[in-house]
């Protein structure tokens, strides 16, 4: 493990000293500052409504989550055309020709970020529109994963019977490798200066694939993807929010799985177990939003701090560009430079390791605070492990306020580039000479939109912490008391990612 | 009687947080104007405190620009590139139909001059009997422009610009193996030179210096990110300010 975490960022390194230092990858930002009127609207509005969830909670109260669910695989029509093997066929041949193209454009592409495919593709489209479209769709990701699509057509083709593995996973493992894999790739997006350059970027991509395939061949495709994929967990993390849920309803099938069916009455979002099942068994359903993450009981370690640090990269990624960064840059900026190197980037690698550290040390002096007032004889871990999935709505909203305009706007580029995605002068699709529309989103559509879903998302937190409070501690007066301090954090959450939209940006 | 005590309460709440939310977006609607902003450069800096130009949507934008130096200035986002220079103002003029915060930056007033390599003047490669012209103008007055083989390093020579000078319509270099032809020239403004290359070797005769300049760019460079670290990289540009153009 340790191997693999060093190889990935020696090779990471790669051309460290030249380039542009770009907040979040790639890409500019042209946003306003969230006004102040509007922001202490949003401010208000979140706490007097975290009251008026709690009132409807006190007198309706539930203890199991039962749930409608529609599924879209006994919809007339509808599920021919999603359960079509040919349909499904063109979908993953289509994502892996455009893999494919990723990969060559980086390496054979011309090596400037804004003419090349690739760093518009990966950044923008992929993702920043793979975590949208995860958390308001489902988790397309699994759908889409190129690297498990080739991987299972190479198996195919050489006769390998599925599932098949070398080793077996060590336990101890647990999710760790995901959780190093996405710290390097987080450290790319926030802190390495020249995540934009094409090249680089291939490299990285070139790497992180032989890493997955091989983590794959190991230790089996399903449990790699649940363990080490980085963007498979993650995205899994953010569909959990989505309103679309895999199940299967034969139990036995179920009741052989290796891992990922923790859940003791049914077998939901287990990817293993779906692809397992019979025809008659698999369910694709639809479902209210945020229910999906009432629905693990207890996660590891491993999966909470994940969590934990999913979280904080998303905030640090606007944090970084506000003055309150810039100030402590400079504070820090004189010590720091007399290691040599690149300062500003070494400014950033501190703040993504100290900004996880101290979400997960707020995180766990609350759930201290759980366990004291609901009483319950859990440990502090077992509390944190029991509600970190309740702070994933905030994190979501957050995150599509911070980036809407981004894709609006940025994404535009990939018009363009669909005509030359090399860079060479080619005009394939008659749309290389293509202008960015600036004026496709407003600043106020952005405002209200950002202060809107971060409000939102903060009910739906306070939600999600009550039903898993109310499934956990038997006593509803204590479940309910146990419930403030968390709350509490989800303001301050809530009120954290709306100041930062309120602040302009500088990078 | 508590149960209906609460759901007046969370009524009134709603109803709260719901018109503050209408009042807001029903604020501040007014007709878009005429803009004009007389801005000037000094030293690579907007003399603008704070630098930053605000705007309505929807406004016309006229930016009347001065410079103590020569360079490029960029409005990014609008994607607005023009040039600026001590002896005139440059006037743009756009429609602000997009809303957002964009940066104005300076490219190559620090260091672009005369001495650049291929800042003036760069021809292609010049086989034997070919010529390049270049015509010096008032934006050369007063400079003395090195210039040299690109293909030969050693071999240079140097341009005086002076308008004192008698303007003759066209001065001929020719371009040998190991020198130019005359290698040091004076001419007016107006005048043309012709380069012509003589010998069996391709040439390339390129304005500036060659190593030693952009050797010294480097260190300019440098000097300059240090003092200004949080705007890393981005080769030679320096931000002006920005442009906001609020929504109405």
């Amino acid at each position: 493990m340790k191997i693999y975490s060093s190889v990935l960022l020696a090779i990471a390194f790669v051309g460290l000293a030249v380039g542009t230092a770009y907040a979040h990858g790639f890409g500019e930002r042209y946003d306003l500052p969230v006004p102040l009127d509007l922001f202490v609207v949003g401010a208000a509005a979140t706490v007097a409504l975290s009251f008026v969830v709690i009132g409807l909670f006190v007198r309706g109260g539930s203890g199991g989550m039962r749930y409608p669910r529609y599924n879209l695989l006994r919809t007339p029509l509808l599920d021919v055309v999603i359960a079509s093997p040919i349909l499904l066929f063109f979908v993953r041949l289509a994502s892996v020709v455009l893999f494919g193209l990723v990969v060559g454009a980086a390496l054979f592409g011309i090596d400037r970020p804004l003419e090349n495919l690739t760093p518009t593709f990966v950044w923008v489209i992929w993702w920043v529109g793979m975590g949208y479209a995860s958390a308001l769709l489902g988790n397309w990701w699994r759908l889409l994963n190129p690297w498990s699509i080739v991987y299972d057509w190479v198996q195919g083709l050489a006769g390998c019977s599925r599932g098949s593995a070398m080793f077996a996973y060590p336990s101890r493992w647990d999710m760790w490798p995901a959780l190093l894999a996405f710290l390097a790739f987080a450290w790319a997006e926030n802190a390495y200066p020249s995540a934009a350059k094409p090249f680089n970027l291939g490299m990285m991509i070139v790497l992180y694939s032989i890493v997955t395939w091989a983590g794959m061949a190991a230790f089996g495709k399903q449990r790699w993807l649940a363990r080490g994929e980085a963007f498979s967990v993650l995205f899994g993390f953010f569909s959990r929010f989505s309103p679309t849920e895999v199940k299967v309803a034969n139990r036995r099938v179920c009741g052989s799985c290796e891992s990922d069916c923790r859940l003791d009455e049914e077998c939901i979002d287990c990817y293993s177990c779906f692809e397992r099942a019979a025809r008659v068994d698999r369910e694709l359903n639809l479902r209210p939003y945020g229910v999906g993450l009432t629905l693990p009981k207890r996660v590891s370690l491993a999966t909470a701090c994940f969590v934990v640090l999913a979280l904080a990269t998303v905030t640090f990624d606007g944090l970084s560009e506000t003055p309150l960064w810039l100030d402590f840059q400079n504070l820090v900026y004189s010590p720091i430079s007399t290691f040599g190197g690149n300062t500003t980037s070494a400014v950033n690698t501190l703040g993504l390791l100290l900004v996880p550290l101290f979400f997960m040390v707020v995180y766990l002096g609350f759930s201290w605070g759980v366990g004291r007032l609901s009483g319950t004889p859990a440990s502090v871990q077992e509390v944190a492990r029991t509600f970190v999935f309740s702070l994933v709505p905030i994190a979501l909203a957050y995150n599509m306020a911070h980036f809407i305009s981004l894709l609006a706007i940025q994404g535009q580029f990939i018009i363009p580039l669909a005509s030359d995605p090399f860079g060479q002068g080619w005009d394939v699709l008659g749309t290389a000479d293509y202008r960015l529309n600036l004026t496709v989103i407003n600043a106020k559509f952005v405002w209200y939109l950002s202060v809107g879903a971060i409000v939102l998302g903060h009910i739906v937190s306070v939600f999600v912490a009550h039903v898993i409070s109310v499934a956990e501690v038997p006593d509803r007066k204590r479940a309910l008391r146990g419930q403030y301090p968390m709350l509490a954090l989800m303001v301050i959450y809530t009120g954290s990612s709306l100041w930062i939209i309120a602040q302009p940006i500088v990078d | 009687m508590n149960q209906q005590k609460q759901t007046k309460f969370i009524s009134i709440l709603l109803m709260a947080v719901a018109v503050s939310t209408m009042a807001l977006v029903a604020c501040g609607t007014s007709e878009p104007e005429d803009r004009l902003f007389d801005l000037s450069i000094e030293h690579g800096a907007l003399t603008l405190d704070p630098p930053v130009i605000k705007v309505d949507q929807g406004d016309t934008v006229t930016l009347s620009v001065a410079s103590d130096e020569r360079g490029s200035v960029h409005l990014h986002g609008y994607d607005e590139e023009f040039e600026v220079g001590p002896d005139e103002e440059t006037i743009v003029v756009f429609k602000a139909d997009a809303t957002g915060s964009f940066k104005l930056t300076l490219h190559g007033a620090d260091h672009m001059d005369e001495k650049d390599h291929g800042a003036i003047f760069k021809s292609g490669l010049l086989a034997k009997g070919e010529s390049f012209r270049f015509e010096f103008s008032e934006d050369q007055e007063g400079m003395v422009i090195p210039f040299h083989n690109h293909m030969n390093h050693e071999v240079k020579g140097s341009v005086t610009v002076d308008g004192d000078e008698a303007s003759k319509a066209i001065v001929s270099i020719n371009m040998g193996a190991d020198s130019f032809e005359p290698s040091v020239v004076s001419v007016g403004l107006g005048t043309t030179v012709v380069w012509t290359n003589v010998d069996d070797t391709q040439a390339m005769v390129t304005s500036g210096m060659m190593a030693a300049s952009s050797e010294g760019m480097e260190e300019m460079k440098d000097d300059h990110d240090e003092d200004d670290h949080d705007d890393e990289g981005e080769g030679d540009e320096i931000q002006l300010g920005s442009l906001e153009v609020h929504p109405r």
